[in-house]
């Protein structure tokens, strides 16, 4: 494990809009071949990081690297090898759903895909819908379409905001079934997630972002086995801790962590 | 109720002010110059109108000026009427159907008649206010004209209100019938079906109002009778746009009584059009209403034209990497309803435009020729400005919530806004350069004019389309219905006026050696017309180059702009 190169490589970023800072000084690392869970609070700056990841947006300070190459200084190469799915898909409304991912083919410059657009669209039960306008699909299909998208053009490095939302059963089980495959390819896969059974069922390290700073991060094995809880009572326990000594707030999060960690189940 | 629903909308439209940084506000004030700018050279140019009119014919013969100008006035309002009816249909759509508004005012205990007056409130000003920037100018410059002082404003301003109201309530009423009867998507496409109709009507009444005849005052030598009797014929008395001709010219003339006759027609049009507003919607509007029908079901005329097959084969003249990105700007644009109707509109203004200039009587002197065919020329800078405020500029904002693909794919920004350049500017050109082509050889110009005019519309439409995109990253404008709403945000004016002061200026810098050509009886391509020529071609390339900086420098802060603040 330890001779896996880390693949992405996050210095010391910091984020301001504005005279507001989103993010501050984050320090993050996460190698090939591993599936990376970025958890946090609403509005802890989950999606503005991702959003500096895949070059959307630029760091007001630091570095981020894929590959060694520079987000910014070398935006095109770090693009090429990085696949993104957003927190919303807002895609082209008048194309077909083919059309879209004809798109992106092109973009990345892919030849023959005709073949891997209709199995991947198979394995999402999408393959009858792709002649229809975007404009006429389900949100769920337009995730779904969002994330072949995604991986189309055989990224090394998968970034997904929120990867579940919106889908049903089948297809939820087809994307952890196919982060699980991407990761045995030597991808790298970095999801932020509010459902803390899914980073527990699929991550092998995680990080918890809270207020625009790390909060923690580490091996999700080691994290568990030092505790010996679930990953959701650590979180908010670790959430509480990080609030002001006795504030409502601190006081209504460890409530919660204590109750997390009474129930069994979720 | 009605004014919490209104109070809402306009606390978000202040705080967009309030809240805009010095880099704004400086534009904000940019904007409100470019404003005045427009209004001083409007009102100048119908100031002139207006005095060659009044001139001719002398004083003896004082009533034919007076129908000159009635009768090009009544023309005027006929053609604001006919495209705010056009305009209110599209916007009408969008804020009754497409609004993000719509399901929260369905959720609400709030009456029917509230969420249609709030509606009503919101269409109006999405459409009508265009018409109280125009109109004022031209009535301004008229007063001037015909020194007749300017009390009368505020009278032909509430004139020009009412005179607004029918063309609004109609066209909004008409859109509420038509969606009751077919899906919100058929609907739109039925919109360019009216497009069309209107302007197959604007052509028989121009027709009708032959405006050639109008402005050929030495038939009076010849078929004196017949001219002052085709002047002073009645025209369509039943439509606003003649009402507000009276009342315009009643008011300015200090003449209360008729004003008034006029204001009250005007009024009990507004009363009954409104009225059938707020019956059509009582009785036909319904807030869930099936947006499209057959999920797979495509629109009639995509179906009848294959625009993909088009499409595919202009993008694969590209490289690879960019053709996908030719093939979705294409089929974009032109399987929008909204746009695909505006080409149509445009396609017969120009149709007409072309049948008049083919039967103007050309027996006359060979400098009028000249002259003509330089008009022509201005027209089709005017022309151009207008098209590509439609379908130009709005071009990056419409990119919108989608660019996020864009961003995180591996675009090189240099190539990413030269093919949004490229996309508009070689439509644009070749269809400026047709209709130059074929108006010169209907007139019967030289060939170094032709020439020299066809080089003068390249350079406009490649410096035009460039600024296009330019100030379209620059000053955006995003969550927008529709391409209506983007064009005439604060961007979409400052383009359009500035690529109106442009093509003027380049008409401008032509005129001497047009001039001397037609009273010279030189050839064009002299000293002087060759170095017009090139300060044309210089400035074009200038303010082309400098645009496309522009636009690259604002591709790399665009996402900042979308998900920043
Ligand atoms: N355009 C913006 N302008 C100003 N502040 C913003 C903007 N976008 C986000 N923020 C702020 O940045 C912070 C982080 O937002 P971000 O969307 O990254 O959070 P998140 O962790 O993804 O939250 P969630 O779990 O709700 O998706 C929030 O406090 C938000 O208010
Ligand atoms: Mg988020």
């Amino acid at each position: 494990m330890a001779n896996k190169m880390a693949l992405l490589e996050i210095h010391r970023v910091s984020k301001q809009f504005g005279s507001k800072t989103i993010i501050s000084s984050l320090d993050l690392n996460a190698e090939e071949g591993s599936i990376f869970g970025f958890l946090g609070p609403n509005g802890a700056g989950k999606t503005t990081t991702i959003r500096m990841i895949v070059g959307i947006l630029r760091p007001t300070e630091g570095k981020i690297s894929i590959s060694g190459y520079d987000t910014v200084e070398d935006a095109i190469q770090a693009k090429m090898i990085t696949g993104y799915i957003p927190d919303a898909p807002y895609l082209y409304p008048k194309l077909t759903g083919y059309e879209y991912l004809e798109l992106v083919a092109h973009l990345y410059g892919l030849k023959n895909f005709k073949k891997r657009i209709f199995t991947l669209a198979e394995r999402f039960d999408l393959a009858g819908s792709l002649e229809y306008f975007i404009d006429s699909y389900s949100f769920g299909m337009r995730q779904k379409l969002s994330i072949i998208g995604a991986v189309l053009p055989n990224p090394k490095l998968v970034v997904v905001d929120e990867p579940l939302i919106g889908l049903d059963p089948p297809a939820a089980r087809t994307v952890k079934d196919l982060f699980i495959e991407l990761k045995k390819d030597g991808v790298l896969v970095f999801m932020s997630t509010h459902f803390l059974e899914i980073a527990e069922l699929l991550c092998d390290r995680v990080g918890i972002i809270d207020r625009g700073e790390l909060a923690s991060v580490g091996r999700l094995d080691e994290l568990m086995k030092n505790k010996n809880t679930r990953l959701e009572e650590i979180f908010l326990r670790l959430l509480a801790e990080r609030r002001e000594e006795g504030s409502d707030e601190r006081r209504r999060w460890e409530a919660l962590a204590d109750a997390a960690g009474r129930s069994k189940t979720c | 109720m009605l004014s919490s629903l209104l109070k809402a909308e306009l606390k978000n439209w202040f705080s967009f002010i309030r809240h805009s940084n010095f880099e704004d506000k400086l534009r904000g004030l940019l904007f409100v110059g470019l404003i005045a700018l427009f209004f001083i050279s409007a009102e100048y140019l119908s100031f002139r109108i207006f005095t060659a009119f009044s001139s001719v014919g002398g004083i003896t013969l004082e009533f034919i000026a007076m129908a000159l100008t009635m009768r090009s006035l009544s023309l005027f309002f006929l053609i604001i009427m006919a495209l705010l009816f056009f305009g209110t249909m599209i916007a009408a759509i969008d804020a009754l159907y497409f609004d993000s508004d719509i399901d929260f005012l369905a959720s609400k205990p709030i009456s029917k008649n509230t969420v249609l007056l709030k509606k009503f409130i919101q269409i109006y000003l999405t459409s009508a206010w265009i018409v109280f920037i125009v109109v004022p100018p031209v009535m301004l410059g008229y007063s001037r004209a015909y020194g007749l002082g300017y009390s009368h404003l505020p009278l032909s301003i509430l004139a020009l209100f009412l005179f607004t109201i029918p063309a609004v309530s109609f066209a909004s009423s008409l859109v509420i019938f038509i969606v009751r009867f077919m899906t919100v998507d058929r609907a739109r496409e039925s919109v360019i079906g009216v497009g069309v109709v209107i302007s197959f009507a604007i052509v028989y009444l121009y027709r009708l109002l032959s405006p050639t005849n109008l402005f050929a005052p030495q038939r009076l030598l010849t078929d004196a009778t017949e001219y002052i009797q085709e002047l002073t014929l009645p025209l369509s008395e039943e439509l606003p746009s003649s009402m507000m001709t009276k009342a315009l010219l009643s008011a300015s003339a200090m003449k209360p009584d008729r004003y008034f006759i006029s204001l009250g027609q005007l009024l009990i049009y507004s009363s009954i059009a409104f009225t059938v507003f707020l019956l059509a919607g009582y009785f036909l509007f319904e807030t869930d209403r099936p947006v499209s029908g057959n999920a797979s079901s495509r629109g009639l005329i995509e179906r009848m034209v294959r625009f993909d097959s088009f499409a595919k084969y202009i993008s694969r003249l590209f490289p690879q990497r960019m053709s996908g990105l030719v093939y979705k700007e294409i089929v974009e644009n032109l399987r929008d309803p909204m746009q695909l109707s505006h080409l149509i509109l445009m396609a017969a203004i120009v149709a007409l435009h072309l049948a008049n200039l083919s039967e103007l009587p050309f027996e006359i002197h060979s400098s009028s020729k000249v002259l003509v065919a330089f008009l022509n020329l201005g027209l089709v800078g005017f022309l151009i400005a207008a098209v590509s405020v439609r379908f130009v500029f709005p071009a990056p904002s419409l990119e919108g919530t989608s660019f996020w693909r864009i961003a995180s794919s591996p675009v090189d920004s240099k190539n990413y806004v030269i093919l949004k350049f490229f996309v508009a500017a070689a439509p644009l050109t070749i269809f400026s350069l047709l209709i130059i082509a074929a108006s010169n050889s209907f007139i019967g110009v030289g060939m170094d004019l032709s020439l020299a005019w066809c080089i003068a519309s390249i350079s406009m439409t490649t410096a035009i389309s460039a600024m296009g995109i330019g100030i379209g990253f620059s000053m955006p404008s995003f969550h927008k219905q529709n391409v209506f709403e983007i064009s005439s945000s604060p961007g979409g004016i400052v383009f359009l006026i500035m690529s109106l002061l442009y093509a003027g200026g380049t008409i401008l810098i032509l005129v001497l050696p047009t001039y001397d050509a037609a009273f010279g009886n030189t050839s064009y391509l002299s000293l002087k017309g060759i170095t017009a020529l090139l300060i044309v071609i210089l400035s074009s390339l200038a303010i082309t180059s400098a645009s496309l900086k522009t636009a690259r420098m604002e591709f790399e802060r665009f996402t900042e702009k979308i998900y920043g603040l």
